[in-house]
């Protein structure tokens, strides 16, 4: 039945950002990648836990493997603490509930999980052998490979070896403590020197060294020092008739730690607003932009990343110059995001790149998001898309070919290796006909900034590119540039629209009754609906006009999501709202 | 081979009656037999009928004797492939391959190489489909008689725009596979780190200069290694494009402000400029850096210094200031200037060649070690010709200043270029592969002033050179190794750097 439940949590409520983490790595069995792993210690943990990463494509995969990682935790502390006298199935529950509770963050990888399984799968075999002089070679010699395998949390097993032999005497457990200590010492610094080429600090701390310098340290801790804290307390006489209550007492006090720890372990890891915005970036992905709409409704507060990705899914749904202010926007940087050279940038930025058909620049973001993260199947894809666009099919056939070494990539990979290798079925495929032939014709400089990520020279280029003149007009707009704007509203016809847009309509009104001599483009008229509106903005406005702050507050409520209201009120230089994840 | 034959203490069964050392010769024959079937390479194989391509192109270049094997890849899907190599004296070394990857024993090719200097080798490879075995085109390798300077030190880092992971600077020997880190910025906070120096190919007097944190010039002469601190306030900026003196004494550097630009055309990616650019001498002996008006002039940026052997003149790049967000694409002449290095002075400088004449621009002179010939990278403007498509290498006759194109382009960048000791081998890079990432080639100069078809440098893996995601940078070939390795410089990079002096001169 847990095990159904932790199925059940992982992928109600954790499998976006699973998904994320599936997509910021890349596993394959090339062995200059596998060799890669192996350059720090705790490099068969990162391995195995990129090996299962992979599958988290998979939302139900995800939920199943990660319930399967913290299962295996749950039955080796289970087995250590049995042979420790500590039966139950309470005290093995508590470390899997930090453990679920880890997880539930997208800045835990399963690389940690399986490097603690590591440790414990150890301990549990020191505790199995009985000759004497095999205990001292495999507590030895295992341990250092654990060292390799397991890295900083091999450590965390001479925490919890001395507790689990206290049977065995003072000598054996005095052998432990200073093997510990020597050990500790001396095999980081020697993999160091003839191993690893890293900084001190890394020798000991590899792959754990963010995550106990990050938001987790606390809930990391509690999990390394449960067990040798419990064995510990268990030791003591008193304490351990205290911990292991008998008949009811032991249900309500299992009871009682669970819905403790259950609620705080899931309060302090677990991150709604995360796992809201990479559900719309899931469905970003997959192009369900209804999905992203509705997700961006839900999220709470205000975030750059989420405005970015609604705004892209308006425009998508045919909506963007219609509803753009009935979602929170905070002026033009919530239609893209700056450069900034850091992790979270360039990788979600680089999507309206893409769909505004400036190849170069959706090229560019997903090269640097793949610098900063490393190879990844979002980048590569992007990569060889856009590679394949641009006509360089070599460069497309060496990213296509680090995804045709994946599992989850391969049938992607050769579906576009086609492409490559017949370069005359682009013009057969439309999206990619498509691509080709917005490819730009006269060269500008990239310029991401307040004003303009480009679209005034992509619409050079190509004055038909409807997206770039939509964000464009947009853009005018949140920049009160009225003269501008309605420069360009003739424009409307030729780029197949059978109706002004709903807040061109505003500002084309506004417009016209500040400049009596402006004509609407031919065939378009403005809708009753929206003149009938402009009448009782005006009421409303004249009858509060005596005080700004009044007027604003009567016009919020019914007409807080229209361009007048902007125009009027709203201060296009607010600082932006930060794009959080 | 040598077999021992013991004397056999019981009698045993043998087949005819004989026994069984008497079958030996018998069996070696037949050993012999077996393996010349197999090594005819199947007189009856076909000729292939679709032209089937190996990677990398070694049909018909000139190679040193101590260059290791050159492993390749037949690009066609076959159930068998065979390759062998064979000398004028019918010696051979044969390979099978499953996979189409054709490895050749390094010590059996090494052997090869060196009783075949000046001599042509034949490569012959056949594949095997449905049963039946195709033969293709018969490849030529001529083993010159010089052999090319054994180590090669470049930086390895993804050719990425703006942000960077991780990179290194390495050595490679060339007579084998081995590759070594020398420096590497996992060790040092992920810092930025490259041109990297040598004073004529030798590791004796070398430098390779770190950017952001543990930011300096690691210097490496007269047997001491420090790191200083070529900022100064009179200064552009720390030196960035290094040449060292002949006398080892010296090193002239740039000194530039440089910006990214990105493009939008699908053929262009990157553009480096330099909105400041001037170039300084860095006195190794006296810590000093000395900036003279000969090259720092304020409406002139100049740029990409390089000596000449003797170090009585140094080259460099030179092009009016301008402002490139204005579509002003700047021409950058090629220039000359006299040395005296008594007293570090210049004498007044000479273009070679003027941009505004030729319709082109240059950019990073090297001048062969005879000092007759320079090479150059010739583009349609800018001197940081390493993102360019169309940057080409030119040479220039030292003697009558007469210029012509290297023969060994392609229609992708060619830039970074560094001569052998002897002046007989270059090597430089290219991105003639995919259009990005860029890959080492050597070529050989001979006596009449000609280039033979470059070559990829080989790896052990043959695709290696086509998926690998990092790019070689700023290839120096070296006359022996680089007596350091990144923990033994580790203390080096995370010391203070020693500030320089400045000296202005006229």
């Amino acid at each position: 039945m847990l095990f159904l439940a932790v199925i059940f949590y992982f992928f109600r409520y954790n499998r976006f950002h699973l998904f994320y983490l599936e997509q910021t790595q890349l596993f394959t069995w090339d062995p200059r990648s596998l060799a890669v792993y192996f350059t720090a210690p705790g490099g068969f943990a990162r391995l195995t836990g990129a090996f299962v990463t992979q599958f988290f494509a998979s939302p139900l995969a995800a939920a199943l493997l990660v319930t399967v990682l913290i299962f295996c935790v749950y039955l080796l502390s289970a087995s250590i603490l049995t042979r420790a006298g500590m039966h139950g199935i309470i005290f093995p529950m508590i470390p899997t509930v930090i453990l679920a509770g880890l997880h539930s963050s997208h800045m835990y990888i399963p690389a940690h999980t399986v490097a603690w399984i590591l440790v414990l799968l150890y301990v549990y075999a020191y505790g199995k052998i009985h000759l004497p002089v095999l205990r001292i070679l495999f507590g030895i010699a295992g341990w250092i490979v654990l060292y390799i395998f397991a890295g900083f949390y091999a450590f965390t097993a001479f925490f919890i070896l001395p507790f689990t032999q206290l049977h065995s005497g003072r000598k054996e457990i005095t052998g432990i403590f200073v093997t510990g200590i020597v050990l500790i010492a001396a095999i980081p610094m020697l993999a160091g020197r003839f191993l690893f080429l890293l900084p001190y600090a890394d020798r000991w701390l590899s792959p754990a060294n963010e995550l106990i310098h990050g938001e987790l340290k606390w809930q990391l801790w509690s999990l390394l020092l449960y067990l040798p804290l419990l064995l510990g307390i268990n030791h003591i006489r008193v304490m351990s008739r205290l911990i292991n209550p008998k008949g009811w007492k032991a249900w309500l006090a299992g009871i009682l730690v669970m819905a403790i720890a259950v609620p705080l372990s899931v309060k302090h890891t677990y991150d709604f607003r995360n796992e809201v915005f990479l559900r719309i970036d899931y469905a970003v992905q997959h192009e369900q932009w209804d999905d992203v709409l509705k997700q961006s409704r839900r999220y709470p507060g205000s975030n750059r990343l989420v405005m970015y990705y609604s705004n892209l899914a308006l425009y998508k749904t045919g909506r963007l110059a219609d509803d753009f202010f009935t979602y929170p926007q905070s002026g033009t940087s919530g239609l893209w995001l700056s450069w900034q050279r850091n992790e979270t940038a360039p990788f979600f930025g680089g999507e309206i790149f893409y769909e505004l058909a400036y190849n170069n620049e959706a090229f560019r973001w997903a090269f640097e998001a793949m610098e900063a993260k490393g190879p990844n199947p979002r980048c590569l894809k992007r990569l060889a898309i856009t590679s394949i666009v641009n006509g360089d099919n070599e460069l497309a056939k060496k990213y296509l070919h680090f995804l045709e070494e994946t599992l989850m990539y391969r049938n992607w990979a050769r579906h576009y290796m086609a492409f490559v290798n017949d370069p005359s079925l682009v013009e057969k495929d439309g999206n990619m006909r498509w691509r080709r032939s917005m490819l730009i014709q006269h060269d500008f400089i990239s310029d991401i900034n307040e004003y303009d990520p480009g679209l005034v020279n992509l619409l050079e280029n190509h004055p038909e590119n409807r997206m770039a003149f939509e964000y464009r007009m947009l853009t005018l707009l949140l920049h009160k540039d009225l003269p501008a704007f309605t420069a360009q509203i003739g424009r409307l016809k030729e780029l197949g629209y059978s109706r002004i847009p709903g807040l061109f309509e505003e500002a084309v009104l506004l417009y016209a009754g500040m400049n009596r001599e402006f004509q609407l483009p031919d065939g378009f008229v403005i809708s009753a609906e929206t003149r009938d509106r402009f009448r009782s903005y005006a009421t409303v406005f004249t009858a509060n006009r005596q005080s700004i702050p009044l007027a604003e507050a009567a016009l919020r409520r019914n007409f807080g999501h229209t361009f007048w209201y902007y125009m009027q009120f709203a201060d296009p230089t607010k600082a932006n709202p930060g794009e959080k994840l | 081979l040598q077999i021992q034959q013991k004397p056999t203490p019981v009698k045993s069964y043998s087949p005819f009656g004989l026994k069984p050392h008497a079958l030996l010769p018998g069996f070696l024959v037949a050993l012999g037999l077996f393996a010349m079937a197999c090594s005819r390479q199947h007189a009856d194989a076909a000729p292939e009928t679709i032209r089937v391509g190996v990677f990398p192109d070694y049909d018909d270049i000139t190679i040193p004797p101590n260059i290791a094997s050159l492993n390749f890849e037949v690009l066609t899907d076959a159930d068998q492939y065979e390759a062998s190599i064979t000398d004028p004296s019918h010696h051979r070394i044969d390979v099978r391959s499953r996979s189409g990857q054709i490895r050749f024993p390094l010590a059996k090719w090494k052997k090869m190489l060196r009783s075949n200097a000046g001599n042509i080798l034949a490569v012959d490879i056949l594949y095997k489909n449905d049963g039946q075995w195709y033969r293709m085109k018969t490849r030529h390798l001529r083993v010159a008689n010089e052999p090319v300077d054994p180590f090669v030190a470049y930086r390895l880092i993804e050719p990425g725009y703006e942000t960077w992971n991780k990179m290194g600077i390495y050595q490679r020997n060339l007579e084998n596979f081995d590759e070594e880190p020398v420096l590497i910025n996992t060790l040092s906070d992920g810092n930025c780190m490259n041109c990297h120096a040598f004073g004529g190919n030798s590791t004796r007097t070398m430098m390779i200069h770190l950017r952001s944190k543990y930011g300096g010039t690691v210097i490496h002469h007269n047997d001491s290694t420090y790191k200083v601190d070529t900022r100064t306030d009179s200064t552009l900026s720390a030196g960035v494009y290094p040449s060292w003196h002949p006398s080892g004494r010296f090193v002239a550097f740039s000194v530039n402000q440089i910006v990214q630009l990105f493009h939008a055309l699908p053929d262009k990616k990157i553009e480096v400029v330099d909105t400041l650019s001037d170039i300084i001498l860095y006195d190794v002996n006296h810590n000093l850096v000395i900036r003279s008006d000969k090259l720092s002039s304020p409406d002139r940026l100049e740029t990409m210094p390089s000596w000449s052997p003797d170090g009585k003149t140094l080259y460099f790049c030179s092009a009016p200031r301008h402002d490139f967000s204005k579509d002003d694409k700047p021409k950058y002449d090629l220039c000359r200037v006299s040395f005296d290095p008594e007293n570090s002075g210049f004498g007044e400088p000479e273009i070679l060649i003027a941009a505004s004449e030729a319709g082109y621009s240059t950019s990073f002179p090297r001048v062969s070690p005879d000092g007759r010939t320079l090479v150059f990278c010739r583009a349609d403007y800018g001197s940081f010709t390493i993102w360019h498509p169309e940057s080409d290498l030119y040479m220039m006759d030292l003697n009558d200043l007469s210029v012509s194109k290297a023969d060994i382009n392609s229609n992708r960048t060619e830039s970074y270029h560094s001569w052998s000791s002897d002046g007989r081998w270059m090597v430089f890079s290219s991105r003639r592969i995919d259009g990005l990432y860029t890959r080492l080639y050597l070529s050989y100069f001979d006596e009449q002033g000609k280039w033979h078809k470059p070559f990829l440098i080989p790896q052990r893996s043959p695709h290696s050179n086509r998926e690998s995601l990092k790019s070689f940078n700023v290839p120096e070939l070296i006359s022996e190794k680089i007596p350091f390795n990144p923990r033994g410089l580790n203390d080096v990079v995370h010391s203070a750097a020693k500030s320089a002096n400045f000296k202005h001169i006229r």
